[in-house]
Formats: C-alpha cells, structure tokens, sequence
C-alpha cells in the first residue's frame, strides 16, 4: 500500500504537468488569435482609408507620357 | 492581344499604401514609397511575369524601396509621425477587450522585420511562401519573426497575465464611466 503512493503521487503530477502545458499551449494559441484578429482589423481600417487624388493624377501623367511617346515614334 | 498588365496597378494601391503605412509609420513617407512603386512598377512592367499575382511583386518593389532608402539614410530609428495610431477613433470595446490605440502603439514599437511579417502574413492574407519570397529569405525566417513579433507584442500588452483584456486601470474606469478629471 505504501509503495502505491509515490506512483499515485507521480501520476497526479504527470497529469498536473500535462494539464499545464495543455493550458499553456491553448492560452498561446488564443493570444495569437487574438493578434491577428487585432492585426487584420488594422490592416483593412488602413486599406479602406480614402486614397489620396495624388496616385489616380500619377497614373494619368503615366499613361499620357506613354501615348505622347507612342505618337512621336 | 491580351490586356496591359498596367491597368490593374491601380487596384492594388489601396493594400500597397496599408502595407506602406504600417511599414514606415508616417504618412508622407508612407505615400511617396507609393508613388516610387508605381512609377518603377509602371516603367518595369515588362519585368511582371504574367500570371504571378500582381500584388506580391507591388510589394516585393515598395519594400525594397522602402530598405534600400534606410540603408542610405543609415538610420534604425524611423521618423514615426503617429499617423498609424491616428488613422481611426478609437472605437470603444464594450467587452473589455483590449483596445485598438493600445495595440496599435504597441504594433508601432515592433522592429521592422516583424511588423512586415506580421502584416504579410497575419493580415493581409498571404501565405508564408509568398511572404519569404517577397522577403527573399526563408519560410522559416518569416515565421520566426512573425513568432517573436507576437510574443513581443504579447509581452507589451500583458496578454499572457491572469484577465488580461480587463480594463481594471482606474485611469480607464473613471474615463469610462464618465468620473471626469483622473486623480493626480
């Protein structure tokens, strides 16, 4: 009966251990969540911010600088 | 003939200017390392292997652009004007949860290396692959920095601690509540 209880004792233990390392692991894995969630938030508030006029009025002068040198060729 | 690769730039610039605002964390500079994009982009365009995804080589050209003009300013510490932080009110988290300014300062401390891969791979929506190709380096290298970005960011957030996404500061109930002027 004695020598049972350090088994016992061990297996408790074990099981604590591996509780805690499942905990840690699932804790891990919904702060990552919770990150990339926050990241994606950020991210698309950034991209649905009105574009400046100054990148439609670049993209104009490209294409005329092209048809200019396209027509003097 | 098949259509000019040039019409579809400006359907990335929208994603292109995100990931040059979290990048250089200053509106200005986040514009004009646009603005060099689409010019080099425009101009190169012969360089765009059809069929690959335009936005992974736009963004592949905006963070060279956007390194190489570190190394020739030889600076580590960027000119950060706040606008990331700026961009949105704040919208108030009626769960407790952690607020947005919070993880958007914290987000803003991140060293360059681990925002990027972070933002590449955690919100944009590209795979690991295509962000080590952008990075030119390996698959593993941009999960090690997206790994230490979040743990750096959980680290500066207190996520790992026992309710963490409480809004317990007394500073911040007496905002919330409405109390007025915080004591000194």
């Amino acid at each position: 009966m004695m020598r049972l209880v350090p088994l016992v004792m061990s297996f408790f233990e074990k099981r604590d251990r591996e509780d805690m390392t499942d905990n840690k692991s699932k804790d891990d894995e919904r702060i990552a969540d919770l990150i990339d969630q926050n990241l994606k938030m950020v991210y698309s508030d950034l991209v649905q911010e009105q574009l400046p006029d100054r990148f439609k009025d670049l993209l104009d002068v490209l294409k005329a600088q092209d048809a200019e040198q396209k027509g003097n060729s | 003939m098949s259509e000019d690769p040039r019409n579809e730039l400006v359907d990335h610039l929208p994603a292109l200017r995100a990931f040059a605002l979290s990048l250089t964390r200053n509106g200005a500079t986040a514009d004009d390392m646009v603005q060099d994009t689409v010019v080099k982009a425009w101009t190169n365009i012969d360089k765009f292997k059809p069929g690959t995804k335009m936005r992974v080589w736009l963004f592949t050209i905006l963070r060279n652009t956007y390194y190489s003009s570190r190394r020739k300013l030889n600076r580590e510490v960027a000119d950060v004007d706040g606008v990331f932080t700026a961009t949105l009110s704040v919208k108030p988290d009626h769960d407790g949860r952690m607020q947005m300014s919070d993880f958007k300062q914290a987000f803003e401390l991140l060293p360059d290396e681990q925002r990027e891969a972070l933002i590449l791979v955690g919100a944009s929506g590209f795979s690991y692959e295509e962000a080590a190709d952008m990075c030119g380096v390996a698959v593993g290298t941009v999960k090690s920095r997206a790994n230490r970005g979040r743990a750096k960011l959980t680290e500066l957030l207190h996520l790992d601690e026992e309710g963490p996404m409480e809004l317990t500061e007394p500073a911040t109930m007496a905002v919330i509540s409405g109390a007025g002027t915080v004591p000194q």
